[in-house]
């Protein structure tokens, strides 16, 4: 099964996690291109996972750091070099975390926003490039459009604007994680 | 250079544990049960953490990396710079015992 869902907090996103395991569907990994959560039918279990975020370039590393999570009792559940990595609790501890004081967990959230920040700050010029030509017709004569909204409508134009519309969606999500998340990560830094 | 040191201290009590500890070389999963035992089960670092202070104290040049004959596993071992910084962070612990005895406070 796939969902979709958009998670800033990782506080929420492990609940979640954790209530699909409840229900008995035991989570897989995540789709490479849109990023869905896959779940597989199971028993009914309470599984305590955790996510990290950070990025491990060199496989060598990735292996020690896999390594130094399974020894403390963390199962590798998915998640590669870049990004998230999902892991259950081999010890069944519900309480059992990841990360044992306010700025390592404030760490998870500045990697989250720095990494979100840098996908903005690529694709959004490049976006606005892409669609120079649709974004001069919108800008030039806006009370045309209304008038005759057909403009939109001829063979060019609604498949630009289709692609407009899903990249500025993808843009706008990366500014909405960027900034989320560096506020959360304030927030707990300022917990000392 | 005396600066740089003054910069890292106080050490967290993540970080005193963590150099006390690496006095002897380690690998991460000991270093977090040496920490645990140091500090009579008070300090228990978790995985994640344990990862990112390892990284960090790397960075600063306080520990290194140390051969080992566990290709799976990176051990570390405390840096002359760390063995000093450590001090430094004891000297001042004494002086803040020393100083709470002279007014009474110590129970």
């Amino acid at each position: 099964m796939t969902k979709f869902r958009i998670f800033i907090s990782f506080e929420k996103e492990e609940a979640w996690l954790r209530e699909m395991a409840q229900k008995g569907w035991r989570f897989t990994g995540r789709g490479t291109f849109l990023e869905d959560y896959q779940f597989e039918k199971a028993e009914p279990r309470d599984l305590n996972i955790r996510v990290d975020y950070r990025y491990i370039p060199a496989d060598s590393d990735f292996s020690e750091y896999l390594q130094l999570l399974a020894d403390s009792g963390w199962n590798h559940i998915y998640g590669g070099n870049t990004g998230a990595k999902y892991f259950a609790s081999a010890s069944g501890d519900a309480e059992e975390e990841l990360f044992s004081d306010n700025a390592s967990k404030a760490g998870r959230y500045r990697r989250q926003s720095k990494n979100a920040a840098i996908c903005f700050l690529i694709f959004f010029p490049l976006m606005l490039y892409t669609f120079r030509d649709l974004i001069m017709t919108l800008l030039r004569n806006p009370g045309e459009l209304f008038r005759n909204p057909s403009l939109l409508w001829n063979d060019v134009h609604i498949i630009a604007g289709l692609a407009f519309l899903a990249n500025l969606v993808i843009v706008g999500l990366w500014l909405y994680s960027a900034i989320g998340s560096y506020l959360e990560g304030k927030k707990l830094k300022a917990k000392g | 250079m005396a600066e740089k040191r003054n910069k890292l201290l106080p050490l967290t009590e993540t970080t005193f544990y963590i150099l006390l500890a690496l006095r002897k070389p380690g690998h991460g999963y000991q270093i977090m049960q040496t920490v645990e035992e140091l500090s009579g089960g008070g300090v228990r670092i978790a995985a994640g953490t344990m990862y990112g202070a390892l990284e960090n104290l790397s960075k600063q040049k306080l520990i290194a990396a140390t051969p080992s004959d566990d290709p799976r596993r990176k051990t570390f071992q405390i840096t002359a710079l760390g063995a000093e910084v450590l001090d430094l962070d004891l000297g001042r612990l004494r002086q803040m015992i020393e100083a709470a005895r002279k007014e009474g406070a110590e129970s």
